[in-house]
């Protein structure tokens, strides 16, 4: 017989990958993460750093280190229900986020990223979203797209909380259930094939089920590099712009 | 599985190689060893048994482990695959000994290819990358071979033709000793690099140390530089 703690932690497979597309020469700006603090609860977060900002390489990182440290130190407070963890991972992020960037002098323009966090509460589903990405839950595929009006949390690190809190919450997902599900950077949109650098994104019918929903190389923890190098290898399709995903399937569900 | 030796293990059973499944990374290096056990190498055999355990050892401790795969071949006369490829962590103690009465290097050289691009082509259908190095070591030229060195060198220039391969594939022929064949051979194979050593340990391990480094190379993406 397993232990509990054991059996939770086997519950849910986890694939995470960061690829750096192929319009981004140096550095690749999206950063991902996940965290199992307790048996049951999982929280993954994915970053896309502003490429108009500065230093964007940074500005995800430090979104998913933050992210992490929140997660690992959250246990005497932490609530008992997936919303009521994720609620208060992201108040506490605006928070640490504005420590970080007065004790570093950092620039507004030096902490622009996006995040997806996602909170696992037993078979509990909670995803929230602060800028673009993607959101796939049991096959069914959400694009969030500000029309590239960018609207990132630090921003709003100087508002009330009330504002920030219709900031934080305006695009959350919740399910009781899941069989997996996905959360992705806009770089998943940007498959192509080198040759065409600036051609409309072609690949997403074929590329968004395939790493997103599909589960196929469930067995190997490289799920998600290894299909990249199959979409790359027999489609010539790589992305154009950084993408971070994190997959997670739930076994007992599934 | 230390404490078994090559000699001990005959892994020639379609050539046991890892199964691609059970792959936990995405990218890996494969390199084979082709290794001259033809009753010449009597002098410098156990330094290079010593020297090729000290690099297992060494690379079972590295943070390149779960990608380093090895494959080994041996040679007089006939050519034996006594490994197929292997997570370095599985990899038997090597135990070469003196053995024939020939040198089949052209034989070797395109069984160690053959094997390299093979699973090669099973890694990447599916979806793990490669980087594979192929080192050649004799110390004296080709006398029994069925194969000519024409197709190793076909074979080699069909693989390095490919832009997908031709920074992914690398091959090194060692000349163990004094014999003046090593250039034509490596000519004559299509061999992308020759070094000449010598037969003394220290010899026999500067060897083996430039074979970590371009184990250490290939896994970092970086180019291998003599």
């Amino acid at each position: 017989m397993l232990p509990a703690a054991l059996i939770f932690k086997m519950q849910m497979k986890i694939y995470t990958t960061v690829q750096r597309g192929f319009e981004h020469r140096t550095y690749c700006e999206d950063a991902a993460g996940f965290w199992q603090p307790l048996p049951g609860v999982t929280v993954a977060a994915v970053s896309d750093g502003c490429s108009g900002g500065c230093n964007s390489h940074f500005a995800s990182a430090l979104t998913v280190k933050i992210i992490g440290k929140i997660v690992n130190s959250m246990l005497p407070q932490m609530p008992s229900s997936a919303s009521g963890t994720g609620g208060f991972i992201l108040s506490r992020y605006m928070q640490e986020l504005l420590t970080v960037k007065q004790a570093l002098c950092l620039e507004t323009g030096e902490i622009l990223a996006t995040l997806l966090l996602a909170v696992v509460y037993h078979n509990a589903l909670w995803i929230a979203a602060l800028g673009d990405g993607v959101i796939a839950i049991d096959g069914e595929i959400t694009e969030i797209n500000h029309q590239n009006t960018p609207d990132y949390p630090a921003y709003h690190l100087h508002q009330s909380a009330n504002e920030q809190t219709s900031y934080l919450f305006a695009q959350v997902c919740e399910q009781t259930a899941f069989t997996h599900f996905a959360i992705a950077t806009d770089g998943v949109l940007s498959f192509t094939t080198a040759q065409h650098i600036s051609a409309v994104p072609a690949g997403n019918d074929l590329v968004l089920p395939y790493l997103l929903n599909d589960n196929s190389l469930q067995t190997t923890q490289s799920m998600l590099a290894r299909k990249c190098n199959l979409l790359h290898s027999k489609y010539g399709l790589l992305p154009a712009d950084d993408v971070a995903v994190v997959k997670i399937i739930n076994q007992i569900n599934s | 599985m230390q404490n078994l030796n090559f000699n001990d293990v005959d892994f020639n059973l379609s050539y046991n190689n890892f199964n691609p499944e059970d792959i936990q990374v995405d990218e890996t290096v494969n390199a084979v060893f082709v290794v001259d056990v033809s009753p010449s190498v009597a002098g410098y055999i156990n330094e290079l048994n010593h020297a090729l355990n000290d690099f297992t050892a060494a690379m079972q401790q590295s943070h390149i482990a779960d990608r380093l795969l090895v494959s080994v071949v041996e040679f007089c006369e006939k050519v034996k695959v006594k490994s197929g490829f292997q997570p370095v962590a599985q990899l038997p103690t090597f135990g070469f000994k003196p053995t024939g009465g020939g040198t089949a290097l052209h034989d070797a050289a395109l069984q160690g290819l053959k094997m390299a691009l093979d699973y090669r082509n099973n890694l990447e259908a599916s979806g793990v990358n490669t980087k594979t190095l192929l080192f050649i070591i004799t110390d004296g030229e080709d006398n029994s071979s069925s194969h000519g060195a024409d197709e190793v060198k076909n074979t080699l220039q069909q693989v390095l033709a490919s832009e997908r391969n031709a920074f992914s594939f690398v091959s090194v022929l060692f000349g163990v000793g004094n014999a003046a064949s090593f250039g034509q051979a490596q000519k004559d194979m299509g061999i992308q690099h020759l070094a000449k050593v010598g037969t003394s340990g220290a010899e026999i391990k500067r060897m083996i140390g430039f074979i970590s480094r371009s184990v250490s190379s290939a896994a970092a993406n970086a180019p291998i530089t003599f």
